[in-house]
């Protein structure tokens, strides 16, 4: 069965580089603007080896790691409030929803000449991004708590950090990671946008150089390695998210599918 | 004192008046049945007397008190044990797990400590909300239609469980149901829900311990045609 699953996931990437190349070394478009998949791995092969896209991976990691910390804890803090207290809601809320439209890239140009352009300007913009599906998930998710839950534990006189603890994080712990899954698909494009301007490191520089010498191949590797690190991080939350909700793992929605 | 008295209670919800000067008493430690039509305001009632809606009137009616919700109430996110255990007011950690060992025997879930909700049946679920509210050690026991969501053979099973803990626990109990065959089964009074007050209290005559076959005696099904009229 695994075997099967296995080729199910395989098979779709398998036949697309299969067209690629077919294309890219038959087809009409020009080899070095559409290189195939075997000189891009080339390519790949030789930014690994040198070590580059070792310290461009480590760069981008921890820039990532820490804005899409920073940004979450914040977002998962004030979205607690927000969503349980009225009084803060009404304050805070209407501000959040004014930035919240704004494409997070558009505030690179005014945090470049606030806060200049080494790591702490490159991880306020991140955590930034991050912030708002966080604080919308945890907002909303706090919000649609079951009342049910809430008197239950207003009858057993839980004190108010109880209520947190026990009743409040845990039922809107599925939403807050739904959040987090967004916010990291978020930080990764900042990543990107944020290093493609007075950065000397990290894959979004790294495309950036590509492309100003005119090597196609490095920025479509690079590009690959920014996805593959985005859906292994996305895997990384989603098998956190299990072990912190031990209770979902006989949930399976199996049945919503298509028969 | 788990006597209950509610005076002149009015509730209203929305511009709409749910309960209009509903008037209640009852001894401590009986068992009462609350019935009428889908609607009438049954639940409300109950809700106000666990004070989670607001009203108007004079209600005593002691604070240490627990309500069994229609819905399943029990935290998906925390296992059988740590149900039971959430309400449990000890502190010392030995009496704390005595507590609990008590109230899985009592509710037969001796087996299912470390399972989720999700992992357990309508009828369990139901046992784990009750046991969770029985450890809570509630003066008044508020029951709202608990079972409704239950087969007909675990509805039965539950209504001998419920009557063998309370006749073991001896708390009062306010059970709102809209099935009479389950109010009279259960109760010392039943009381009858109608026109946003309680109209009328019927005394079941039927002596206890209640074996399961009364409810096909002539007399159960007599007192159940008598009351099913009352209610239209």
């Amino acid at each position: 069965m695994k075997g099967i699953r296995f080729v199910y996931y395989l098979l779709p990437a398998l036949v697309i580089l299969i067209i690629w190349e077919w294309i890219s070394r038959q087809g009409p478009v020009n080899q070095a603007l559409f290189p195939p998949p075997s000189v891009v791995a080339l390519a790949w092969g030789h930014l690994l080896a040198d070590g580059i896209l070792y310290h461009d991976i480590r760069d981008s990691l921890w820039r990532l790691m820490y804005g899409l910390i920073i940004g979450s804890g914040s977002a998962i803090f004030v979205g607690l409030f927000t969503g349980r207290t009225r009084v803060i809601n009404q304050i805070i809320s209407p501000l959040i929803q004014i930035l919240r439209p704004l494409p997070a890239v558009a505030i690179i140009p005014l945090v470049i000449v606030w806060m200049g352009i080494d790591d702490g300007a490159k991880i306020f913009t991140i955590a930034y991004g991050t912030f708002f599906p966080v604080w919308i998930s945890t907002h909303l998710g706090v919000q649609q708590i079951p009342n049910i839950y809430l008197w239950t534990a207003r009858l057993f006189n839980l004190s108010r950090f109880q209520l947190l603890t026990k009743i409040v994080l845990p039922a809107s712990l599925p939403s807050i990671i739904t959040g987090i899954r967004t916010g990291a698909a978020i930080a990764y494009a900042m990543v990107f946008v944020s290093e493609l301007a007075g950065a000397s490191s990290g894959i979004g520089y790294r495309i950036s150089v590509a492309h100003s010498i005119f090597r196609i191949d490095e920025m479509m590797a690079a590009l690959f390695t920014l996805g593959v690190m985005g859906a292994i991080t996305d895997q990384l939350i989603k098998l956190g998210a299990n072990r912190l909700m031990p209770w979902q793992k006989n949930t399976t929605y199996e049945s919503n599918y298509i028969k | 004192m788990s006597q209950i008295i509610l005076n002149n209670l009015s509730v209203q919800l929305n511009d709409n008046l749910i309960i209009k000067n509903l008037h209640f008493q009852t001894e401590a430690e009986s068992f009462v049945a609350i019935v009428g039509k889908s609607g009438s305001g049954k639940t409300t009632l109950l809700k106000t007397m666990a004070r989670l809606l607001p009203y108007s009137g004079t209600m005593i009616i002691p604070h240490h008190l627990s309500l069994i919700f229609q819905e399943f109430s029990v935290f998906p996110w925390l296992t059988v044990e740590n149900n039971i255990a959430l309400g449990i007011k000890e502190t010392d950690a030995g009496k704390r797990q005595d507590i609990i060992e008590e109230h899985l025997r009592l509710t037969n879930l001796d087996n299912k400590r470390e399972c989720y909700p999700a992992e357990l049946s309508g009828g369990q679920i139901q046992r784990v909300a009750i046991a969770r509210s029985l450890a809570y050690d509630p003066a008044v026991l508020l029951m709202d239609e608990p079972f409704s969501a239950l087969d007909s053979h675990t509805r039965d099973q539950m209504q001998e469980w419920l009557l063998d803990i309370w006749t073991k626990k001896q708390k009062t109990v306010i059970f709102v149901t809209h099935n009479i065959e389950e109010a009279i089964y259960l109760s010392d009074y039943v009381y009858i829900f109608k026109q946003k007050r309680l109209t009328e209290c019927i005394k079941i005559p039927f002596p206890r311990p209640r074996p399961s076959e009364l409810k096909f005696s002539e007399e159960f099904n007599k007192l159940k045609k008598e009351i099913t009229y009352k209610i239209d």
